[in-house]
């Protein structure tokens, strides 16, 4: 005994650490130390919880003797109690325990039961108890993460006391236990969460792959199948997908099941029994609800079964749980999206459904798109053909100028098929010509403005280089897939409108520009149109006239025609042409010229008729004094002759009585009369002779104006040569001329005038001879359908200045040395202008000889 | 009643008191002893030619002028061809005209000559004389 305290007891702590009891105490207690330690380093080393119920078990043997060991778990759902893991008990011990026979809190502290019997919390489950022989019990509650969520349980099949120390080691060690399997379930919550994160990561992935698949292609059906066959089994056993149809009911369009004999097998089923109308999915679609059951109760299928078969197949597929989601997209149900479990076991959680409902959105929107798109280009294919069929050319065209579309009508008017004209450039080059950069500015412009452009006239040439109006309009038409904005371009041949319109315009040109009236009017005798003509001839204005009945214009007796005049309108007769009486707006009578027609329409039926009116007027007037001029002017001519006629006549005598009662004179009285008196008397008598030429030839010329009618007969120009020459046979001798007549003519005239016409150059050119024979050609020639005779002479020429004077009455270019009274000539002129021809001499002067030459047309 | 003198009777129906002296010249050249009976008008010829219902005058060749005054030489010749007894004497137009239509009316209303009276003297005298003698020549052997 030392210096340490001494206890109560006398004994010191060493005193006591050598106790034996003390002593094996404290081993004991060091030993539970170790075995704690261990234990807690074990039961950390294994968190998974299976481990942890092996390990638990194995350490409470090591701590505590009993006859079996168990840990029970709290249920949450349906909050009942569960054994998690024993040791020592039969197998057929009851391994949950309804809650409502424990009390809902448990203590912290163990509670211990050392007769099974006698216990109150022990009594609910007394059968169980002395059916395994159980008669005591340390039960540990386990304060698991918060709460009491499991207890520990030393059975023994004995009465059993407990000490103190058991039951704080029990107690520490419940609080080692409830330590370990909270970090169970703490790794138990990690792993889950993170099998759920990767579940969802795996989800993101799969929903991503599907919408690329979706988005792969239009063909949406085999997208839909191929977005199965990814789900089938990563998410179902089963997969379908039903489409709306267009009648609004359900057809389906994929089935999926990783094993083909069952989805034959499916094929056949659905054959077998067709849908139904209260089929879960049909309801779905109807009511736009996602469906989802976790489970599928036997009493379900059994109450939907058609019949026996029916049960038995479906209890075959095995169902397990099902998840139904309508496809909607843009506020329309598409389709239904259908994912069944089956020998997977899996059954469909909350989460799952969202994820249904994610795929099925992501579904109907690839749906919709595809439908759009292929509603797009069905319309783009319909308008396509509808604008080849158009009745009119239709072009359609990019803004790269590419031409993507020609109508028939386009190649059937120009020509030009879509070969021909590719693109703009070749249309506007082949067929607009010089225009070809205006047409290409207001394409372009469209292009920019995307505004329609203002319609236009253009000329265009066609293939085979005919030209044609036409009347272009263009607008916008959006833009194709690539980018490129689209135009349509329209036009209309007016060609024939153009024409016909040219000619209207012509026609109406012609009726406004004529100087007669051109005036229509309806079956009432109603003006209908009034032309300019009208308005100068009648005074009327159009405005004045136009509504008013034709008669206004009537004579007063002349107001019985109009009626007559559209009676026989009526019966389709043309009326006139025939003059009468109209009166103007001022009151002036007017003598017209009318002729009136009926006008039909396009039916050939009489709607009116139009009236030409020529103010004849001025006509008549004219007409008039033309006669009176003629009448004054035949009175004249009458006179002239008569006087021409009478004066010769009467002046004959006197002249006569002067010329031989001068050589009666002379006669009678020469030797009365000295030289002198002599050549007075022969200057009268010469004088008077002279005179009396004059006067016979005054006669004579005068007479060839005769009013009487000349008799045109057919002479031959040699035989009427023949008879001048006959005339002259004195001269000709006398002269020894020569006459060399060629071929003349046979023509139609005056046989007696001709005669004279010879007779009157022959007789010049024998007359102004030069000193030697004249010798004279006569002959013919034919011109242009004129008859041109000459009679060339040698005689003494004539010199041109007087080449026009010699026709005029007795004009004489010589005194007596020459005899002739100068008529000769312009009797020749009469006679030839008189039969409408024309005399003329060729003479290069004196001393050459002359040419006379006249032309007429032959009368024939 | 007519008598047929010895002397041959003409009538010479002519106003021109210039014409009728060359006339009577032209006669009187021809030595026939004719009787010339002188009418300045046609009337007065045809009242005394034809219409006398006494005294009418018979001759055996009448010398016609056309350009008479009142009653034309055509109208003389008409009245006289009309008359029963003159239709066979020779009638001789003396005449300045140199008309063509004178000349076929005058072949066509009967008369037996158609003389334009020559502006020269002997020219005168010579057809006129001619004239005359052959007509009367005529006559007689007609009458004979």
């Amino acid at each position: 005994m030392s210096a340490a305290p001494e206890t109560q007891q006398g004994l010191t702590a060493e005193k006591l650490a050598n106790v034996p009891e003390v002593r094996d105490a404290r081993r004991a207690i060091e030993r539970q130390l170790i075995l704690l330690m261990q234990a807690s380093g074990a039961l950390l080393a294994s968190p998974a919880s299976a481990d942890a119920m092996r390990t638990i078990l194995e350490l409470a043997q090591h701590f505590i003797d009993a006859d079996a060991y168990a840990v029970w778990r709290k249920q949450r759902p349906p909050n009942e109690w569960a054994l998690a893991a024993s040791f020592g008990l039969s197998d057929n011990y009851q391994r949950t325990w309804e809650n409502s026979e424990v009390e809902t809190s448990l203590p912290d502290e163990p509670i211990v039961i050392e007769d099974v019997a006698r216990s109150p919390m022990a009594g609910p489950r007394a059968a169980v108890y002395e059916r395994e022989g159980i008669r005591s019990m340390l039960m540990v509650p386990l304060r698991i993460l918060g709460g009491v969520t499991g207890t520990l349980v030393f059975y023994y099949r004995s009465p059993h006391q407990f000490s103190e120390e058991t039951v704080r080691i029990a107690a520490a060690f419940g609080k080692l236990v409830a330590s370990a399997l909270g970090t169970a379930e703490l790794y138990n919550l990690e792993s889950d969460l993170r099998a759920a994160a990767e579940t969802a990561e795996r989800r993101t992935q799969f929903l991503a792959q599907a919408s690329e698949v979706l988005s792969s292609s239009l063909e949406y059906e085999a997208t839909l199948a191929a977005v199965a066959k990814l789900a089938v089994p990563f998410f179902a056993d089963w997969c379908t997908v039903d489409l709306v149809d267009a009648d609004g009911n359900l057809q389906r369009a994929v089935v999926q099941h990783s094993d083909p004999k069952k989805l034959e097998f499916a094929r056949e089923f659905r054959g077998s029994y067709p849908p139904r109308e209260n089929d879960a999915n049909v309801v779905a679609l109807r009511t736009g609800r996602a469906m989802l059951m976790e489970e599928i109760p036997d009493a379900l299928i059994a109450e939907r079964a058609v019949d026996s078969k029916h049960l038995e197949l479906i209890r075959s597929i095995g169902l397990n749980s099902i998840i139904i989601v309508p496809m909607m997209a843009r506020g329309r149900t598409l389709g239904v999206l259908s994912f069944i479990t089956a020998e997977s076991g899996r059954h469909y959680t909350e989460a799952d459904l969202k994820f249904a409902q994610e795929l099925a959105g992501r579904a109907a929107i690839a749906v919709d798109n595809a439908r759009l798109y292929r509603d797009v280009q069905d319309g783009a294919q319909r308008f396509r053909r509808a604008v080849v069929d158009a009745p009119m050319p239709i072009m359609i065209h990019a803004d790269n100028g590419e031409v993507l579309s020609l109508s028939k009508a386009w190649t059937k008017i120009s020509g030009y098929t879509h070969e021909d004209i590719p693109t703009i450039e070749a249309w506007t080059s082949r067929a607009c010509r010089e225009r070809a950069s205006e047409f290409r500015k207001v394409i372009e412009q469209t292009h920019r403005l995307q505004e329609p452009a203002e319609s236009w006239e253009d000329q265009i040439v066609a293939k085979d280089g005919e030209k044609r109006d036409w009347l272009f309009s263009t607008a916008p038409l959006g833009r194709l897939p690539d980018g490129r904005r689209v135009q349509i371009s329209a036009a209309m041949d007016i060609s024939e409108q153009k024409r016909m319109q040219a000619a209207a315009q012509y026609l109406a040109a012609i009726v406004e520009s004529s100087s007669d009236a051109i005036v229509s009017k309806d079956l009432n005798g109603i003006v209908t149109s009034w032309n300019k003509g009208a308005e100068r001839i009648f005074g009327y204005t159009a405005e004045e006239m136009i509504g008013q009945p034709i008669s206004v214009l009537a004579a007063p007796d002349r107001i019985d025609e109009f009626p007559g005049i559209l009676e026989q309108i009526k019966r389709g007769e043309r009326v006139g042409t025939f003059e009468t009486v109209r009166r103007t707006k001022g009151g002036r009578l007017i003598e017209v010229s009318l002729t009136v027609s009926p006008v039909r329409d396009e039916r050939g039926r009489i709607i009116g008729a139009s009236k030409i009116a020529r103010d004849i007027s001025q006509t008549k007037e004219a007409e008039r004094e033309l006669v009176r001029q003629a009448d004054s002017l035949a009175r004249s001519n009458a006179e002239l002759q008569q006087f021409g006629h009478i004066a010769s006549h009467d002046l004959q005598e006197p002249l006569r009585n002067v010329t031989t009662f001068a050589q009666l004179l002379m006669k009678h009285y020469k030797d009365s009369l000295d030289s002198r008196g002599q050549n007075f008397v022969n200057v009268i008598v010469t004088g008077a002779k002279h005179m009396t030429d004059l006067v016979n030839d005054m006669l004579g010329y005068s007479r060839l104006t005769s009013a009487e009618p000349r008799k045109l007969a057919a002479v031959d120009l040699n035989e009427a040569v023949e008879s001048a020459m006959s005339n002259l046979q004195t001269a000709i001798l006398d002269s020894a001329a020569v006459i060399h007549v060629g071929r003349l003519p046979t023509v139609a005239w005056d046989k007696v005038q001709l005669v004279q016409v010879f007779q009157n150059l022959i007789s010049n050119a024998i007359k102004y001879r030069a000193g030697h024979a004249p010798d004279i050609k006569i002959g013919a020639e034919q011109q242009d359908g004129q008859w041109i005779i000459s009679v060339q002479d040698n005689g003494i020429g004539i010199p041109s200045e007087y080449h026009d004077q010699i026709f005029r009455v007795f004009n004489r270019l010589h005194g007596r040395e020459y005899p002739g009274t100068g008529i000769g000539l312009a009797i020749c002129k009469k006679i030839v202008e008189e039969h409408h021809g024309r005399i003329w001499v060729e003479s290069a002067g004196s001393g050459t000889g002359s040419t006379f030459r006249f032309c007429f047309r032959d009368h024939e | 009643m007519e008598t047929h003198a010895t002397r041959p009777r003409i009538a010479v129906i002519e106003d021109n008191t210039g014409d009728f002296y060359l006339i009577g010249a032209a006669v009187d050249a021809q030595n026939l002893n004719a009787e010339i009976i002188h009418f300045s008008d046609g009337e007065e010829a045809i009242a005394r030619l034809c219409r006398a219902q006494s005294g009418r005058i018979k001759p055996d060749l009448i010398l016609l002028d056309l350009n008479l005054p009142r009653r034309s030489g055509f109208e003389v010749l008409a009245e006289i061809r009309k008359q029963g007894g003159l239709q066979d004497v020779p009638v001789a137009i003396l005449t300045s005209s140199r008309s063509d239509q004178d000349r076929r009316n005058a072949g066509r209303q009967g008369a037996t000559r158609y003389v334009p009276k020559p502006a020269d003297l002997e020219a005168f005298l010579d057809v006129v004389g001619t004239t005359v003698r052959d007509l009367l020549s005529m006559g007689e052997s007609l009458s004979a």
